[in-house]
């Protein structure tokens, strides 16, 4: 497991989505669905708010 | 509505399974996001309507960035967490309290600056249902968050 783990964190120095898998092999339970979870919550985050701030960028206070 | 809030609150958490606290406030801000989301949706589509002005549509817009801002920082916070310790708790909590008190002031405002003539105007009445509905699944989904990091 140990050399799973440091081989994995190898290929994350070139890959940023390995993070997530260092981070699902971490997790003891429910880890999948967790990062899962968090990656969507994030991406919805992000949407909600460039549409928020793309629409007060056009219709600033006069 | 407060039955509805409790019956909310109850599916959210039987949702969530309420076993693993990491997984359950993990659950509960993917909900926040999306009905945020569905908030967005709402007051946006009322402003191309001209249901709203574009100063009410600015305030509920400002609202809801910083609530996805607290939740998207919270959301961050619980990524590199692999167990919840006192600190991190509260660090989280400091993130989402200020997020949920807006969210309560937002669904007072509205019930009291909202006149009786417009719940009663089908358009208006239609945005107002949806607007609310919206929000009070963000205050239960910020909540059960809430609920999931303090126990």
């Amino acid at each position: 497991m140990e050399t799973a783990l440091a081989l994995v964190q190898l290929f994350n120095l070139a890959s940023p989505a390995v993070a997530d898998l260092v981070l699902m092999i971490r997790k003891k339970d429910g880890g999948v669905t967790i990062v899962a979870l968090l990656d969507e919550a994030s991406a919805q985050y992000q949407d909600n708010i460039n549409k928020a701030q793309d629409w007060l960028a056009l219709h600033k206070k006069a | 509505m407060k039955r509805t809030l409790c019956l909310l609150l109850l599916v959210t958490l039987v949702s969530t399974g309420c076993t693993d606290n990491l997984k359950a406030a993990a659950q509960a801000l993917d909900e926040t996001a999306k009905a945020v989301g569905v908030f967005e949706s709402v007051v946006l589509n009322a402003n191309l309507n001209h249901l709203l002005s574009d100063d009410t549509t600015r305030a509920l817009l400002t609202f809801s960035s910083d609530i996805s801002t607290a939740g998207k920082n919270a959301t961050d916070a619980v990524r590199g967490m692999t167990s919840l310790t006192a600190q991190k708790r509260t660090d989280l909590l400091s993130l989402l309290g200020p997020a949920l008190i807006s969210v309560n002031k937002t669904i007072s405002d509205l019930s009291v600056t909202v006149p009786s003539s417009l719940t009663t105007d089908p358009r208006t009445g239609k945005f107002i249902t949806d607007v609310q509905a919206a929000l009070t699944l963000i205050q239960t989904s910020l909540t059960a968050a809430q609920i999931a990091l303090r126990n």
